[in-house]
Parts: C-alpha cells; structure tokens; sequence
C-alpha cells in the first residue's frame, strides 16, 4: 500500500532512521510544514527530530496510520466540547501505557503538532483525574504536595462548595 | 524492578533501559560507574533507581502549561477543583488561565441567564441556600438575605485596616484578577465584612467572590450569582457580612442605596432618579419614611450618626447635597450649593462628608480652604484654576460642625467626573474615567482631621475604558466598570472587575 507513496526518512533523538509513507507523516503539522518549506534532495537524508526518542516516533506513527483516513480535527476550539468518554476503542487501547510513555506521547504530539493525537492523551490523562480526591490525584501521579499548610487550607476553603456538593472525602 | 539496560544512543548521551516491559530513555550519567554490557539486567540499587523513579514522578506537573490546560479544560468542575488543590502548578494554572471565569461564562450564559429570581452558583454542582428575603415595589429596591448560607468565606474577618495608602512611592499594583462574568457594566463593587467581594451590574445580576491568597497572589474566584432580573443595578449596600441590598431600576432607576449605620442593618436607604430618597425597613420589608423631595434626581447618598443625630446625605444632580436628620425627614437642615456638575457623597466614622464634584472652570489647583489655613479661608470652593494642569476634577471634603456643613479642602482629581468612592481609616480616593486616585491618610497632621495629604499617594491610569466602581481593602484595588472586548471579532462592551494587588516595587 505504501509503495504508492513517498517514504520520507524520520530521525529520532536516539539516532533511529524509520521511513514512514509522506501521508501519515503530514498527519503531523510540523513536519508537513518541513516538507513544504524543503526541497526534495534537501530531504533526502531524513527530518531529524530532536525531541522524540524511536520508541514513541514508533507510537506516534501506529496512530498516525491507523487514523490516516480521518477527516481533519476541526479548527474551531468552541467546537470541543469537555466530553472524554468518546474514545474509540482502539484509541484506548493505544493509551494503555506506563504513564511515562503517555507524557512522551503528549510531549511529541504537542511538539510535531497533532492535534487528534495530543487531544487524545490529554482526555486519557483527564479521565485519570476525573472523580479523584486532590490525594488520590497525588498518589495516581506521583505528585508532590507543595503547598504549605496555611495554603492548602486556603484552597480548602476555596474547594468548599464541591466538597458539599458529593462526597469527595477528606 | 527489573531493569533492562539496551544500549546507549549513538552519541552516548543517553541510554535505554527497559522497566517491567516498559522502555525509557535515561541521561547515561545514571548508569553504574562500571558501565554495564547491553542486555543485562540492572539490579535497581546498580541503577539509580529512585532517580528512574523520579523520572516518571511528577511527569505530569512538568508538561507545557498550554498542554497542562487542555488536560485540565477536559475537567469536569468538581475534578478540576480537586486538581487545583493537587500541586501549586495546577493552582495557579486553573485560578491564573481565567478557566474558571471562561466556565463561569458559560455556565452563566446559558443555564441561568434570565432566570429571574433564580439563585445559582457560578460554579455547578454549588447551590447557594439562599433565597429571596423580600421584593418591594416594583423591582426597584430588592433585598437579599444570603444568612445561613455557606458562601465561602475568605478569612479576611476583622482585619484592620492599619496602613496608608499601600500605593505610596515605591509601591505599585499588579493586575490579580480580571473576568468578564457580567454580561454587561459593572457598575459598583464592594466588600462585606467578612470579606467577600460583590459587583452588582447593568445585566441584572449581582456576584459574590471569594478571595484567597496562595504564594503571595491574590486570586478571586466567583461564588454565587444572583439573578435579580432587574435593569440595571447601580449600587450595592452591605448591611452586614452577610446581608445586602441592592438597587436597580426599570422606569425610574434607583441611584443609589446605603446601610443605615443607626438601625444595625434594619434599615436601608435608597435614592433616584425620581428625586425622591426613601427609607426603608428591611425587616417588615416596607418603606418607612421618605425625604422630602428634592427637586433633582439624588445620585448619591451617605449616612452617619453624629452626636445623636441620624444624618442622611443626598447628593442631586446639578450639586446641591441636601442633610436630613433621618428622625425628621420632613425638611433638610441644609442644603449645600457645590460648584460644577456630578456629585458624590460618602462618609466615614463621626465626622466626614465628601463630596466629589467635576470642576465647571475645566481645571484645578490643590486649595486648602480650611479657616486657619493661610491662603484662603471660610467655606466654600475657590475658584482659582491652573489651566494646562491636565487635571479637570475636582474633590471636595466637608465637615459637619456646630449643626453646619462646612467645607474644608479642595482636591484634585484625575480626569473626568469622579465615580466609584472609597473612604475608610487609612486612604479615601476614587475613580475618575479611567484613572484611579487616592489619597493617604496616615501622614497627617493634627490640623488636618482628615490626614489628608494634598498630593495623591496614588495616581494611576488602570486603563479601563471606564471606571464606576471602587473598593479597596490592606492591600488589593477593586475597580469595575466596562471595557471593550473584542476576543468575539466584534467589539462589544462587556462588564470589567479588576482586581489589583499593591505590592512592593
């Protein structure tokens, strides 16, 4: 299938040449524009991308292909809308990794500016804060309490009216 | 933990291990010293393994703040409470990125935009126990009794104010809180005693805030709204903590309403636009008793006790600022002509009454007109002008002795005519167009019952389009108003509050 298209050599930061079909790179923004504002011979030893390492390009391009066929996000923000719960299947799936791996993800994502992928792990890391105490939140992700004892109880304060509203606990 | 250690990459930077299945790239400089064969297993204490660790913690706090805020947006707004109070990061990002002010638009927009009488949090899932205490005439004068409600509190209870005007040299204010929750002006701001803070605006609508202060940053979030499907609400008055008034208008607008200090919160006054001042029993919830008219509509209104007497002071148009005893409403004690147009009254403790009046010569000077001062002498405002001063209002002060009004000082304004009013122990000042400005009260001397120094300690354009409210507390600057929002391609005025914290240059 790939045989139509042209390949274009991608470089990760560890040094990893993957070659990818043109149409799922230009999925990417950033590197669309790269291959836009470059000239053929100029591409010829590949794009070298300095922040993702080989195993996430490798992530990156699994959603990348398995999503080619999407029509583009929609470019108006008010479109999108706070719901997480619309994630396909296989996009979970693909989600189901070590935390490290998403933030990588996300990180790319943001980096090579993919706008489907990035709002994907975004939601996936929401959906793992959603209907969690401040503590759990901590403990899902390993955060440190920072604030002192006089500001938290100052958020406490201000968090007030969502602890009467449920039973969020202490 | 098992760790597999695969290699290096080409440049030997950074090395490749793999955890419980899971690859990671780590700097090189965490490997043993004695530099392992690939593909062998690390034992955890070999690898600095709380530094791998440590690579996973708090990954999430260390994203990009637009990311960091796409995650968040995706929060409902009980789990994006939670989240704040997770980490400082977060906290900052959810109160500093105007999520909530954008959410609370949202939500205010469309559930409860013309609702009427309902009474909604700004916030979901927060119903304020409040209810409408009582509704006079015909949506003139509306009373809310929020006791008994959990508003949240801000912890600022009896705190003194001790210091001047904290705008003094060296000091400047940084923007701490700016939103657009009214859909059109606000027109008037104002702390209760227990430190909420409340707008009430040209949509109708009246909005509580609760301020907090986390690493040294105000911050101010929207607690309630109350939709009071009146016209217009052109003043707030705080009875006590938890109590307030507000007026609004629909045929004939009601001015402005204050607390009478004699009736503990029982009786409110309101004035307008009909020239008529009335007083009223908040707790039988009727009018009791009405000024005699005035023949212009009364724009502002004061109330104080003074050696037994319960004196009212209503400000008309055109300058006249009539006093009443409150006991004996029949007829004004006085009635005091002032030079130029717009009129604002206020006073503070036993012996002060403001005015603020434009300037009709169309400039000013500093005049001192209290009886012993030297240049100029007995009541009465002069006349002299120092044209190209580029300051056109003026403020006037006056003191009630021996059962007459006297005026006792003269001082300038910025631009335009004076609006919002603040007056307490430390500072008095207001706003004027888009300018803010205040006067401390600490440095004076004996002479000056005011402490009022003849040059403002604080001047500055705050850069709204219009500025008609004002409130201060120790350390933070409230004006309110209306800018120019333009984010929607076309612009509208839209309702401002701005929050500004003083702070040490």
């Amino acid at each position: 299938m790939s045989g139509d298209h042209d390949m274009v050599k991608l470089i990760s930061s560890d040094g990893h040449t993957i070659e990818v079909p043109e149409d799922i790179v230009r999925k990417s923004q950033t590197l669309q524009n790269t291959l836009d504002d470059l000239a053929k011979d100029q591409l010829e030893n590949g794009i070298p991308l300095a922040n993702v390492t080989h195993a996430i390009l490798t992530k990156v391009v699994e959603w990348c292909t398995h999503h080619k066929d999407d029509p583009p996000p929609p470019e108006d923000d008010d479109a999108r809308t706070r719901r997480t719960d619309d994630i396909t299947p296989w996009d979970a799936d693909f989600c189901k990794v070590e935390q490290t791996v998403l933030f990588e993800l996300i990180l790319a994502a943001n980096y090579l500016d993919i706008k489907g992928l990035l709002d994907l792990c975004c939601k996936t890391v929401a959906n793992m804060i959603k209907g969690k105490s401040p503590e759990q939140i901590r403990q899902t992700f390993n955060i440190k309490n920072d604030f002192t004892p006089e500001e938290e109880e100052q958020v406490r304060k201000e968090n007030e009216w969502c602890e009467e509203a449920g039973s969020t606990g202490k | 933990m098992n760790v597999l250690y695969t290699g290096k990459s080409p440049d030997g930077t950074s090395a490749t291990v793999h955890v419980d299945g899971r690859m990671y790239t780590i700097p090189s400089s965490w490997l043993p010293e004695d530099e392992p064969t690939e593909g062998t297993w690390l034992t955890a204490r070999r690898l600095e393994a709380n530094r791998l660790l440590s690579a996973t913690n708090e990954r999430v706090l260390g994203l990009p703040d637009e990311v960091a805020l796409m995650i968040l947006e995706q929060l409902d707004d009980r789990s994006l409470a939670a989240a704040s109070a997770v980490a400082r990061a977060w906290h900052r990002l959810a109160v500093d990125s105007g999520l909530w002010n954008k959410r609370s638009s949202v939500v205010w927009g469309s559930a409860y935009g013309g609702s009427g009488r309902a009474l909604q949090s700004g916030k979901a899932g927060y119903v304020a126990r409040a209810a409408h205490h009582a509704r006079w005439m015909t949506g003139d004068v509306v009373y809310l009794d929020p006791s008994g409600s959990t508003l949240p509190k801000a912890g600022r209870k009896g705190k003194k104010v001790g210091r001047g005007v904290p705008g003094g040299e060296g000091v400047d204010f940084v923007p701490a809180f700016r939103t657009s929750v009214h859909s059109a002006m606000i027109s008037t701001a104002e702390f209760t005693s227990d430190g909420l803070l409340m707008t009430g605006g040209w949509d109708g609508a009246v909005v509580t805030y609760a301020l907090g202060a986390t690493g040294g940053l105000t911050h101010v979030m929207p607690t309630a709204r109350f939709d009071l499907g009146l016209n217009n609400i052109n003043a707030l008055a705080v009875c006590d903590g938890s109590t307030f008034a507000s007026a609004g208008g629909h045929a004939r607008t009601v001015w402005d309403v204050v607390s009478a200090p004699w009736a503990d919160g029982d009786v409110v006054l309101s004035c307008g636009q009909d020239a008529r001042v009335v007083m009223w029993d908040v707790r039988q919830g009727c009018a009791a008793s009405e000024m005699v008219a005035a023949q212009r509509p009364v724009v502002s209104l004061a109330a104080q006790v003074l050696g037994g007497a319960q004196l009212v002071y209503a400000a008309a148009e055109e300058s006249t600022v009539a006093v009443y005893d409150a006991r004996r409403p029949s007829s004004p004690l006085q009635t005091l002509e002032l030079p130029g147009r717009g009129t604002l009254v206020g006073v503070h403790g036993d012996d002060v009454v403001f005015s603020a009046a434009l300037s009709s010569n169309g400039g000013g000077r500093l005049i001192d007109v209290r009886p012993d001062a030297g240049d100029a002498g007995g009541a009465g405002p002069s006349a002299a002008a120092d044209e190209g001063s580029g300051i056109h209002g003026s403020v006037s002060h006056f003191v009630w002795c021996d059962g007459r009004l006297e005026m006792r000082g003269e001082y300038l304004t910025g631009r335009g005519t004076p609006h919002g009013f603040v007056l307490d122990e430390a500072k008095f000042g207001f706003a004027a167009y888009s300018e803010v400005v205040l006067w401390s009260r600490v440095d004076a001397d004996r002479d000056d019952p005011l402490g009022v120094t003849r040059r403002p300690r604080l001047l500055r354009d705050v850069g709204d389009n219009s500025v008609l409210g004002l409130a201060t507390t120790d350390d933070l600057l409230v004006t309110c108003g209306e800018w120019i929002d333009s984010s929607s391609g076309t612009a509208a005025f839209v309702g401002n509050l701005t929050v500004r914290q003083f702070v040490p240059q």
